[in-house]
């Protein structure tokens, strides 16, 4: 992973680390300012802890960085939950549809997902390949939002050495971050590419549904956030759940049907040339910036001041 | 794994990345099993965030989680302003998410009514793009300044120095040897005029032989990158105190030729929009669904919406590019049309439509709003008003008055004083006497040759062959005429949608007004599925606060403005001096823009050129002209800025040192949105009416002595109480019942500005209802209406807390429509035909600018064609820019999330091209231009016409995190993600007749960025 040229060097930090660090200072952002005492629509800290400085910059991470400030005491409510997180609801089986004609590759899910579950840097939960069918001028613009597809026979789990991942109730594939080692066996076996490790707390990792959201009745973020109105949530168990009754009645396609997994995630107007032919995720960030030009040394000494303005230059 | 790669490679990936390979190895991030991670939160939810609402399982309802803020506020990654409803860690106060405002229209469909209960939008928020959500990262910079910095060494060195806030103010305003201490020769002897200065000689003309350009306080300018309503209107009412008619946005590097074309075709008004979700048909000309537009989201909604629908939207995109619009199945069509000539195949499409008689004419024959309601209509044209066309008439060009028709005297208003030939009577008459009138007409009245708007419209379209159109603009003929019977099949159920591609080019005014007369053909304004010009906004500027008003400084700021905007250069001494001495007083040194506005291109070339006048002290607000702006980031330009005889003092502020703020003098540090006030109406698109309220839902900036986080707005009022200009301090602000009020903190002024919003009139169902218990604790409003208490009356304080609690006041969306007809409708006259432009000269060669739009080339400013400037053979490629759904400006090098998705724009090109050239996917070439070379990654694509190249905006940085800089003797240093990918603006073609002057929209006013020539060059290195 190419690690940032920046005045602050953060990758992965205690919050004391994090505290030290502000001496060096990001750019100017003094390690004093801001804090909750501050005019005006500050918003108050708990009492009792000391307030963390609100313009730190964590890097490239800013916003996916909950789990720096918190401990396991961040999810405290679920106690009056139960084992909800670990069995789901009973009764219910959870399935998105994805209508592509209207996803219009915004990517906004591929971004709020990252925020809402702070995925590391370079990994994604869900993420939107962009590719054109057809040659010019018979072009066309093909967008495929892939997640977990929360099968109904998922290859995933029976390869776990450690017990470690399961489906709930409902439906949801999930995994228990405390057991997993991060062996990788559950990476490799499912056929739609939608696990990963996990770099920072080196486990597999994959899109839950934002079960977290599901469980107390709200929408996944990337559901949420679609600006086209092409992902939905439903519960397949009930008929009237508009999911359920569009399944039912319009045609619909999973992915790769022939792996035998049946999908718990469809996809409306899902083109021919894509049905069986995934395209990958959207970016190899790290191998990117080779690609980006980095590798050029004459981008490196591009004469920091003189990139602007010349008759040539690489911005790589 | 072998299929995968070689299937992409086979359809080359479009937008995302460029063509990368894209299979993720999964194995990269494997570790051995004794290397534990960091423990997740939660075992099964992991590192989410917790929910912002929790669920009570034993009644089913949701209820606000305690640990979190949720505040309303709007966004600004791009002009859309869309609402945002922003999540606050409150035990941390920093932002983890940011979701869409359910309030507001802009983020769902049927979005929430002001009365909606707060809870019940738990479950149903509103949606934001991915650059919406990523605008947290915008804020936390890494690279983000919170404390003044002054430059040591001389200017764009890249070495700063972190100052005082009482220095700046003090350096600033009372100038002097203020760059003594900076060890640059240059200016170290330099007595700068700092603001008392400069406001001392606010009596004294700028230039005693030429009255025409106002006072030496004239020498003042703010030059605004993105700064819009209220915001904007804070800068201009500083900038009029002080004496400046200087305070500008970015409107003309973006596309105000559009704007200008609009308000001829719908007076006054800047932007029409198709009724999407209800069109059966639209014509997408230079943007496209997905990519940047007002808004972008709302514009995306809408019509992946209608698309979906069954018997719903079919449209076409007519674009050099593939963009997002361009989707699989039978509702969209691609055109790939040549840069610059959807004029050509609007006029084509223009002379089929007349001579197959598929134009609404009857509504056209009714020439007045009275005559076409009695008749159904909903708005009417000039379509049958005569134009005097004898060119020795000294009313050429202008309108036949009842007058001049021999009519006796008519309306007292001009707009209404038209003459047509009665379609009854055959007879002429004045319009309002008409009830119907004769469409096509060419004759004489009262001896007067005369000639209707429309007549001029089908000879102007008729001066080429829809085969000869077809040859311009490069898209067959069989099929220019069957999008001309599609867009004339739909009654007015059909539309055209007009921006940035259309109106970049030397002759973007033309092409525009070209693809508006289609609209106005099938006569579709004002009605459900046809366009609209929006539902229009709540007014924060008066009602109960004049916030503009600064009556002590009335008549202060006047004259022609530095750009040389809304100004004709036949009234300025300088021509008349010419004439009278027998001189050909054309061209001009720099054009004239007077039918355009926001004229932002033109400031620095001309303040290096002193032309009308030289400037004092310059403003960069969110400015990065040599970043933005085509052919600025040149060699010359650059030196010329960064000498300070040029411009003595030039203060930027910006939340970064970013791409041209870094040769500043000194930098103030501003808020990023998310600590912003501005008021903002809703977008056109949008058919109800609404304000949104951006404001400050955290505060990163340092703070001045007295406790205010710093910003422009805090910078501008401190200087205008050390200057002690009027409008500022403790008598600043007049309410309705003529009681004065402070200006000495943002929010004396911006929650005034809200008390407005809030209580501007509005029907029944518009009313502002008070604040909630639970919508001040959800949005911990307590402390902030403690902090602010006594800016406003008390009993403003539960409607404007309401206002802000939901992120601004909006109008109901059952409101948007009666039945067929949209319920907001604008009634002036359309016009077919824009005497106004026909009355002004261009100030280049002299000549008139056209009335009725036609088929114009390309030129310089002096009229040398495109062709002949650079020619096809050396320079085989055009260059388009886009702005896509991830970039569409220079502020987003700090959002990672959108880098991860797509770290590098790439260049694309033609698979013909590539070929042709021998490149491949993914290899390094030359972008090579007459002004230079650029080196980039190819991306070898089906979606693009050949012989044009794209780049997304929005990579290629060199400042703004990009590279190093010293900081008070530490070295911060730059980020190469923020250096990646090709930036072509500042090799972009410059216009040999004027100096340091890229190519220009002379009428309407647009820098050009899609008429460059290029020719690409494979990377030696590279095999």
């Amino acid at each position: 992973m190419d690690q940032v040229d920046s005045p602050n060097k953060l990758k992965t930090f205690s919050r004391r680390q994090l505290l030290r660090r502000l001496a060096g200072g990001a750019a100017v952002a003094a390690a004093t300012a801001a804090t909750a005492k501050a005019a005006g629509a500050q918003v108050k800290p708990a009492a009792q802890e000391p307030p963390v400085p609100q313009n730190i910059a964590t890097g490239r991470q800013a916003g996916m960085d909950f789990y720096e400030f918190h401990g396991r005491e961040a999810f405290a409510y679920t106690q009056k939950d139960g084992n909800l997180a670990v069995e789901g609801y009973e009764g219910k089986r959870w399935a998105m549809l994805i209508d592509l004609r209207k996803c219009v590759g915004c990517q906004a899910c591929t971004a709020a997902c990252k925020f809402e579950n702070n995925i590391p840097e370079g990994s994604f939960r869900t993420w939107v390949p962009d590719v054109e069918i057809g040659t010019y001028p018979e072009t066309r613009r093909a967008f495929l939002p892939r997640l977990c597809n929360h099968c109904e026979r998922p290859s995933c789990i029976e390869v776990c050495p450690a017990d470690a991942t399961w489906q709930r109730k409902d439906g949801i594939v999930e995994i228990d971050y405390d057991k997993c080692w991060g062996c990788g066996s559950c990476v490799n076996a499912c056929p739609y590419d939608a696990r990963f490790m996990n770099p920072v707390t080196k486990t597999a990792d994959k899109c839950n549904f934002c079960a977290q959201r599901v469980d107390q009745g709200l929408l996944p973020a990337c559901v949420e956030t679609c600006i086209g109105g092409a992902r939905q949530f439903g519960d397949l168990n009930d008929p009237n759940d508009p999911v359920t009754r569009q399944i039912k009645n319009e045609p619909v396609q999973v992915l790769k049907p022939s792996t035998g997994n049946q999908p718990r995630v469809f996809y409306i107007a899902l083109p021919d040339q894509l049905q069986n032919n995934l395209p990958g995720r959207p970016t190899l960030w790290s191998e990117m910036f080779e690609d980006a030009g980095f590798e050029n040394p004459e981008s490196e000494v591009a004469g920091e001041w003189k990139i602007v303005g010349s008759q040539e230059a690489v911005h790589g | 794994m072998i299929d995968r790669r070689s299937f992409l490679k086979a359809c080359a990936v479009g937008g995302v990345g460029v063509g990368f390979g894209g299979f993720y190895d999964t194995f990269y991030h494997l570790v051995p099993f004794n290397d534990r991670g960091r423990k997740a939160l939660h075992r099964v939810y992991g590192n989410s965030n917790s929910p912002e609402w929790l669920r009570d399982h034993a009644t089913g309802k949701l209820a606000h989680n305690p640990d979190w803020t949720l505040r309303h506020t709007v966004d600004q990654q791009c002009h859309s302003e869309c609402g945002l409803r922003v999540k606050i860690d409150r035990k941390t106060g920093r932002v983890q998410r940011i979701i869409g405002n359910p309030y507001h229209p802009n983020t769902l469909m049927d979005y929430a009514s002001m009365d909606t209960p707060l809870l019940e939008t738990a479950a149903r928020s509103g949606t934001v793009c991915a650059r919406g959500n990523a605008g947290i990262q915008s804020a936390y910079d890494p690279y983000r300044i919170t404390v003044p910095l002054k430059r040591k060494g001389p200017r764009g060195s890249g070495q700063w120095q972190p100052i005082g806030w009482e220095q700046l103010i003090r350096e600033v305003t009372d100038g002097g040897k203020i760059f003594a201490d900076t060890g640059d020769p240059a200016s170290a002897n330099l007595d700068v005029l700092g603001f008392k200065g400069l406001y001392a000689k606010r009596g004294e003309p700028m230039d005693p032989n030429a009255p025409e350009l106002g006072h030496r306080t004239n020498g003042y300018v703010f030059q605004g990158g993105r700064i819009v309503g209220s915001r904007l209107d804070f800068a201009r009412r500083f900038g009029r105190a002080f004496g400046s008619v200087n305070t500008y946005e970015h409107v003309n590097v973006c596309e105000v030729s559009h704007h200008v074309a609009i308000a001829q075709v719908y007076p006054g008004k800047h932007m029409t929009k198709p009724d999407i979700t209800e069109a059966e048909f639209i014509i997408f000309w230079g943007t496209q669904p997905g990519d940047a537009n007002f808004p972008m989201q709302t514009f995306a909604k809408y019509t992946a919406e209608a698309r979906a629908k069954p018997g719903g939207l079919k449209y076409v995109v007519v674009d050099p590019l593939l963009g997002r619009g361009g989707v699989m199945g039978d509702r969209a069509a691609w055109l790939p049309i040549k840069p610059g000539t959807d004029g050509a195949l609007a006029l084509a499409m223009i002379r089929w439509i007349i001579e197959n008689s598929r134009y609404d004419a009857d509504y056209l024959s009714r020439p007045t709003q009275s005559a076409a309601e009695a008749h159904g209509e909903l708005s009417h044209t000039d379509a049958s008003h005569l134009v005097v066309d004898d060119p020795q008439h000294p009313g050429f060009g202008r309108f036949l008055t009842a007058k001049l028709a021999g009519l006796g005297a008519g309306p007292k208003e001009p707009d209404l004083d038209r003459v047509v030939i009665d379609a009854g009577s055959g007879k002429p008459a004045a319009a309002e006497s008409s009830q119907q009138a004769v469409i096509d007409y060419s004759g004489e009245v009262n001896g007067i040759r005369v000639k209707s708007a429309f007549a001029r419209l089908r000879e102007s379209a008729s001066k080429h062959s829809v085969e000869e159109y077809a040859q311009i603009c490069g898209i067959d003929a069989e099929k220019i005429v069957a999008l001309a019977r599609e867009f004339t099949s739909h009654g007015r159920k059909a539309a055209c949608e007009t921006y940035r591609g259309v109106c970049k080019h030397p002759n973007g005014y033309y092409n525009v007004m070209a693809v508006l007369m289609l609209d106005l053909l099938i006569g579709n304004f004002n009605w459900t599925g046809g366009l609209t010009v929006g539902g229009g906004e709540y007014g924060y500027k008066s009602g109960r606060y004049d916030v503009l008003g600064v009556p002590e400084a009335k008549g202060l700021a006047y004259g022609v403005k530095l750009s040389r905007e809304e100004a004709q250069y036949e009234d300025s001494s300088e021509y008349k001096a010419k004439v009278a001495k027998g001189e050909n007083a054309y061209p001009a040194k720099r054009p004239w823009f007077p039918l355009s506005f926001e004229v932002y291109t033109e400031l620095l070339p001309s303040a290096i050129q002193r032309y009308p006048y030289g400037v004092d002290i310059l403003v960069w607000h969110m400015a990065t002209p040599f970043y933005s702006v085509p052919g600025q980031g040149n060699e010359g330009l650059i030196a010329a800025v960064k000498d300070p005889k040029n411009i003595p003092l030039i203060i930027a502020c910006d939340i970064v040192v970013g791409d041209t703020s870094m040769y500043a003098d000194y930098i103030v540090p501003d808020g990023s949105f998310l600590e912003r006030w501005c008021h903002i109406g809703t977008l056109p698109t949008t058919l109800t009416k609404g304000s949104g309220v951006r404001w400050p839902v955290i505060e990163l900036t340092e703070k001045t002595p007295d406790g205010r986080h710093i910003c422009l707005e805090e910078f501008l009022i401190d200087i205008a109480k050390r200057v002690g200009l009027p409008g500022y301090g403790d008598k600043a602000i007049k309410d309705a019942d003529g009681r004065w009020w402070p200006l000495n903190r943002k929010e004396d002024w911006y929650l005034k500005a809200t008390a407005n919003v809030a209580f501007a009139p509005g029907g029944p169902d518009e009313q502002v209802p008070d604040v909630t218990e639970l919508e001040m604790q959800v949005n911990d409003l307590g402390s902030f209406h403690e902090a602010f208490k006594d800016a406003l009356k008390p009993e403003e304080w539960p409607k404007v807390l309401s206002v802000l609690a939901k992120g601004g006041r909006m109008e109901p969306r059952r409101n948007a429509r009666q039945g067929d007809k949209l319920t907001h409708r604008f009634t002036k006259t359309l016009h077919f035909y824009a005497e106004e432009v026909a009355l002004t000269r261009n100030s280049m060669t002299g000549e008139r600018f056209l009335g009725t739009t036609a088929w114009v080339e390309p030129t310089t400013a002096l009229g040398t064609p495109l062709d002949k400037l650079d020619d096809p053979k050396d320079w085989p490629l055009t260059i388009i820019t886009f702005k896509g759904a991830l970039q569409s400006h220079s502020r987003l090098p700090s959002n990672y999330v959108l880098r991860q998705i797509m770290p590098d724009n790439g260049i694309q090109v033609a698979v013909e091209d590539a070929r042709r050239l021998g490149i491949r996917d993914g290899e390094k070439v030359w972008v090579v231009t007459p002004h230079g070379k650029r080196k980039g990654t190819a991306c070898v694509v089906e979606g693009i016409r050949p012989g044009v190249i794209t780049f997304s905006v929005g990579y290629g940085h060199w400042g703004y995190g990009a590279t190093n800089y010293q900081l008070g003797g530490k070295r911060i240093e730059g980020d190469r993600v923020r250096r990646a990918g090709i930036h072509l603006n500042p090799i972009m073609r410059r216009d040999p007749d004027v100096e340091q002057m890229a190519l220009m929209d002379l009428v309407g006013g647009s820098v050009v960025f899609f008429n460059t020539r290029a020719r690409l060059e494979r990377d030696g290195a590279h095999v």
